[in-house]
């Protein structure tokens, strides 16, 4: 039972009409009772009407065969048979049977003397020839299977006048049954019924008739129209109970049942949020005030519900664009990224789909935001997101992941293509003019591609990761702008995402012990003395030995410049305090971007001043971190100079190298990248530019180094374009501890 | 007094009116009911009745109540008839009458009709012996068509008068007769009245009458009647 519980109103409405039909059942067994016995009494009541019928009847037989007896009697010609006999049997079947006026059962008449004894001689017809006193009170006898009443009256003297002497006697003799059903119509009797229980020699006292009679009853004609009109009103209440058991039924269904199914499906639908969808089914009316209310409440609420929804709506679309938008370019955010990204996993997944990523990265990104301030960086941000915007295609999107770094995604493309859209970008940024922002220096963007194809799962998972060691190996100086990622790039890069090689680099940068400084010779090319060593730097790991290569990536991802400057120059300093460098040698010290324009780290530098007594401090700064923040780097590099410093400019030639920039920069040392050295070595057109320009920075007043010599045809070549020293493995590999040059007396031969 | 007609009684008209009438004018009035075989008959007898009355007995039953009225102290005594009682009276008077008897006033007097077939074999059955003359037979006599029950003689005794034989009774009659008809009576003879006149009797005719069953012309029988009993000189002192 607790299964269907709570029960439907149809439910409900069956056991209603049940429960009428019930009622309806047991009021009809009462009144079905009641009715038989009235039946009952009426039966009786009929039986005793039909007992009365018959003794009226036979009473009313007697009295009219009286009357006639009577009547007979009182004529003179009967009573002068009495008296005159002459011609009895004349009077008898002529004047008194065939006067034409005696009944037709009246079957015989006869007259008989004061004695009892018949005026004829026969009588007829089975009259008794002399009557006993028996015989005067009637008796009832059969004849030929016929019953016949006899009857018999005393004719007086005086007629009517019971009290004068008895002339004789008149006897009748009736066909009983046609005396009875001729003399009376009967209501109860069924007359054909009618028998008289009388055998054959039998004579039947009249007084006795009334007990030997049998018969059957008509049916009750009023017993029977009252049951005729119960039945037909039962049957009429059964059909008004039924009529009005599916009317109810209807009503209740029509009325209630369906409007709250409806209501209920209304609930439902708003429930399941097609509300919508069903309105029309729900803007009908219902008949049922009280549930055209809650249809009315539940429209209104519906509506009100509605509103908020699609206020919520609203507010959602809003934070999904604050969640999903970057407030400062409006281009999707990591978020943004992130969510398409997993999109592109599970739509890409296992189909042949190739899937291509690109990421941005605005080169020195920092040192813009550092020198010119955060809103001109804001600026640059929105300015490189606007030509970024214009270069993609229509309806590729761009996501800012973060502070520089942009990325976008290509379903279904070839690599070449997008390889051309990653030049376009990078062009076009190239190509942007920032100086309306005060920006003097080129602001320019690297880009990583990775691709995979869909059905290559894993290598789709690890696309973010390829893309990012793309670019990170496309920053590094003197690379392309744009890398293709290949698998050899995880061997550079696996220190940026080994755990092991970034915890060793925290390490050595948080307790400085294992940083290792190697030294490597720079070499005067005038008498073949070492100038000063070049420091670099690095890790110590157990047995290994972490490189540069490995280093940077991490230093430059996490944004740790600073923090490896001050350990480098904590490392150098304790070096130079040990006296593990030569003395009246020197040491160049690699000063990174954000170290140049670190107050913190100008701090540390000035104070290795105190070394410059014995030996030679030079600061090397590379072009990039000069240029994207030559003013504040500037003011720190002159300072260190009026210390004593000597400022060299690294790398020169594997970026702008323009000569309008060195002209402003406050470098003592010029250190030609060893890109330029391979082309001086090369030859050709841009062997001479490189040599030409050599012959010009020397002439300007710098000094000039030559990085990369191997050969002593490269030292020759370096000789002869006037460098003032050179550093290679020709003159020694970076060495821990400290070593001395080699091939030194090259340059001896050389100068002689 | 007065004589019914045809199986009739005192009661039935045109006697019991008269009767009436002659009694309210101061006449003492006597109306006999022939018992026609039957005790103290008192109803009329029908035809199919047995009849063993004869007109023998009918005119001794006369004689009796004259005896009977004379015997009372009446001197004076008129006969009047109705029908077959006129003739009954008739005969009465061809039979030593008693002397009290004045007149006799005959109303409608006409011989009872009967066949000459019916007289045939009336006679016929008497000729038989015991057995025919106790027969019974159906006759038309009078009023009584084909149905009249009776034995031979008696039938005969009524039907042996006809028109011959009772205007022959006129001249027999010892006391002054009077006849009234009525003009409409079918049962009469066109040229009776005038047969009856032959022999000397009065007759009047009253108008339009019939055979004063219907009482019609009672008044104008009772005024006739009364009339000639108003001439007669006996009857002012005989009241």
């Amino acid at each position: 039972m607790r299964r269907f519980w709570p029960f439907t109103i149809k439910t409900y409405a069956i056991v209603l009409i049940a429960l009428i039909a019930l009622i309806s059942g047991i009021m009809g067994w009462v009144i079905q009772h009641k009715l038989d016995t009235i039946k009952r009494q009426a039966n009786t009541l009929h039986a005793d009407a039909a007992n009365e019928e018959l003794s009226y009847s036979l009473y009313h037989l007697l009295n009219d065969v009286r009357q006639k007896a009577e009547r007979l009697s009182f004529q003179e010609e009967a009573r002068q048979q009495f008296l005159s006999p002459s011609y009895y049997g004349y009077w008898r079947d002529n004047r008194a049977m065939g006067s034409g006026s005696a009944p037709t059962y009246l079957q015989a008449i006869e007259l008989y003397t004061q004695q009892g004894a018949s005026l004829a001689a026969t009588p007829a017809k089975e009259m008794p020839a002399h009557l006993s006193l028996q015989d005067l009170n009637g008796f009832l006898a059969v004849q030929e299977n016929r019953d016949y009443l006899y009857v018999f009256y005393p004719v007086y003297a005086i007629e009517g006048n019971s009290d004068s002497a008895i002339l004789g006697y008149i006897g009748f003799k009736l066909d009983f049954m046609s005396a009875i059903r001729e003399g009376q119509r009967f209501n109860y009797i069924n007359m054909s019924s009618l028998i008289l229980d009388l055998n054959g020699q039998e004579h039947l006292p009249l007084s006795q008739l009334i007990t030997r009679l049998n018969y059957t009853l008509f049916p009750d004609p009023e017993s029977a129209a009252l049951a005729r009109t119960i039945k037909a009103f039962q049957l009429q209440v059964l059909l008004v109970a039924i009529g009005f058991a599916v009317l109810l039924y209807i009503l209740l269904d029509t009325l209630l049942a369906a409007p709250l199914h409806r209501l209920s499906q209304h609930i439902d639908a708003l429930r399941e949020g097609k509300s919508g969808l069903l309105t029309g089914l729900f803007t009908r009316g219902l008949p049922v005030a009280e549930l055209e209310k809650v249809r009315h409440s539940l429209n209104d609420y519906q509506s009100k519900l509605e509103e908020m929804h699609q206020s919520l709506n609203e507010k959602n679309d809003e934070l999904w664009l604050l969640a999903h938008r970057d407030p400062l370019t409006g281009v999707y955010n990591r978020r943004g990224f992130e969510d398409d990204w997993q999109h592109v996993l599970s739509v890409s997944g296992g189909h042949r789909l190739e899937v291509a990523m690109l990421l941005f990265d605005c080169d020195h990104f920092k040192a813009i935001n550092d020198t010119y301030g955060h809103q001109t960086g804001d600026q640059v941000i929105q300015a490189i997101t606007h030509t970024l915007q214009t270069s993609l295609r229509q309806g590729d999107r761009l996501y800012r992941l973060g502070g520089d770094e942009f990325a976008t995604l290509f379903l279904d493309i070839e690599a070449d293509l997008v390889f051309q859209t990653a030049q376009r970008c990078v062009e076009a940024v190239s190509l942007c003019d920032f100086s309306a922002l005060g920006i003097k220096e080129p602001v320019r963007i690297s880009a990583g591609l990775a691709s995979a194809s869909g059905s290559d799962t894993e290598s789709l998972a690890s696309l973010p990761k390829q893309a990012d060691i793309a670019m990170y190996h496309a920053k590094r100086p003197g690379k392309q702008k744009i890398a293709v990622y290949d698998e050899s790039m995880n061997n550079d890069f696996g220190a940026l995402f080994s755990t092991g090689i970034t915890h060793a680099i925290f390490e050595a940068i948080s307790k400085g012990d294992a940083l290792e400084m190697h030294y490597q010779p720079v070499v005067s090319l005038s008498n073949g003395e070492v100038d000063y060593y070049e420091a670099l730097v690095r890790i110590r790991d157990g047995d290994e030995l972490i490189r540069p290569a490995s280093i940077f990536p991490v230093i430059e991802a996490r944004r740790l410049e600073a923090e490896l400057d001050l350990a480098i120059l904590g490392r150098i300093e304790k070096d130079l305090e040990l006296g593990r460098i030569p003395a009246h040698s020197g040491i160049s010290l690699n000063v990174s971007g954000p170290g140049v324009i670190s107050q913190k780290i100008i701090d540390k530098i000035l104070s290795l001043g105190r070394f410059l007594e014995h030996y030679r401090l030079i600061v090397e700064v590379t072009e990039t971190a000069l240029i994207t923040q030559i003013h504040q780097a500037s003011v720190n590099l002159n300072t260190l100079r009026r210390a004593g410093f000597k400022i060299a400019l690294d790398d020169f030639g594997s970026g702008y190298s323009s000569l309008g920039y060195l002209a402003n920069m406050p470098v003592d040392i010029i250190k030609f990248d060893i890109s330029m050295i391979r082309h001086l070595d090369a030859g050709g057109q841009q062997g001479l530019i490189v040599e030409n320009l050599a012959h010009m920075v020397v002439k300007a007043g710098y000094t000039v180094v030559a990085e990369g010599i191997e050969t002593e045809a490269t030292l020759r070549k370096i000789m002869q374009s006037g460098f003032s020293s050179g550093q290679g493995y020709l003159f020694g590999r970076p060495a821990h501890p400290c070593q001395a040059a080699v091939n030194t007396s090259l340059i001896s031969r050389k100068a002689a | 007094m007065l004589l019914h007609g045809f199986l009739q009684t005192g009661h039935t008209l045109p006697i019991s009116a008269l009767a009436g009438t002659l009694s309210d004018q101061g006449y003492t009035v006597l109306v006999p009911t022939l018992s026609l075989g039957i005790n103290r008959r008192a109803r009329s007898l029908a035809c199919e009745a047995v009849h063993m009355h004869t007109k023998e007995g009918d005119v001794a039953e006369i004689g009796l109540w004259v005896n009977w009225l004379i015997r009372k102290g009446y001197q004076n005594i008129v006969l009047v008839g109705h029908s077959s009682g006129s003739l009954e009276m008739l005969q009465y008077l061809t039979l030593n009458p008693a002397p009290e008897i004045r007149k006799a006033i005959l109303i409608s007097l006409i011989p009872l009709r009967s066949i000459p077939q019916d007289v045939q074999n009336a006679l016929a059955r008497i000729k038989q012996g015991a057995e025919g003359a106790s027969a019974l037979s159906r006759y038309t006599l009078g009023y009584c068509n084909n149905n009249y029950v009776s034995p031979p003689a008696a039938y005969l005794s009524y039907a042996e008068y006809d028109s011959s034989r009772t205007l022959a009774q006129f001249g027999k009659a010892r006391v002054p007769v009077e006849v009234i008809m009525g003009s409409a009576d079918s049962a009469m003879a066109p040229d009776w009245p005038d047969k009856i006149r032959a022999r000397g009797i009065p007759v009047a005719v009253i108008d339009k009458a019939t055979h004063f069953f219907d009482g019609m012309q009672e008044f104008d029988l009772a005024d006739k009647v009364a009339s000639i009993l108003t001439n007669m000189p006996e009857m002012s002192s005989g009241l």
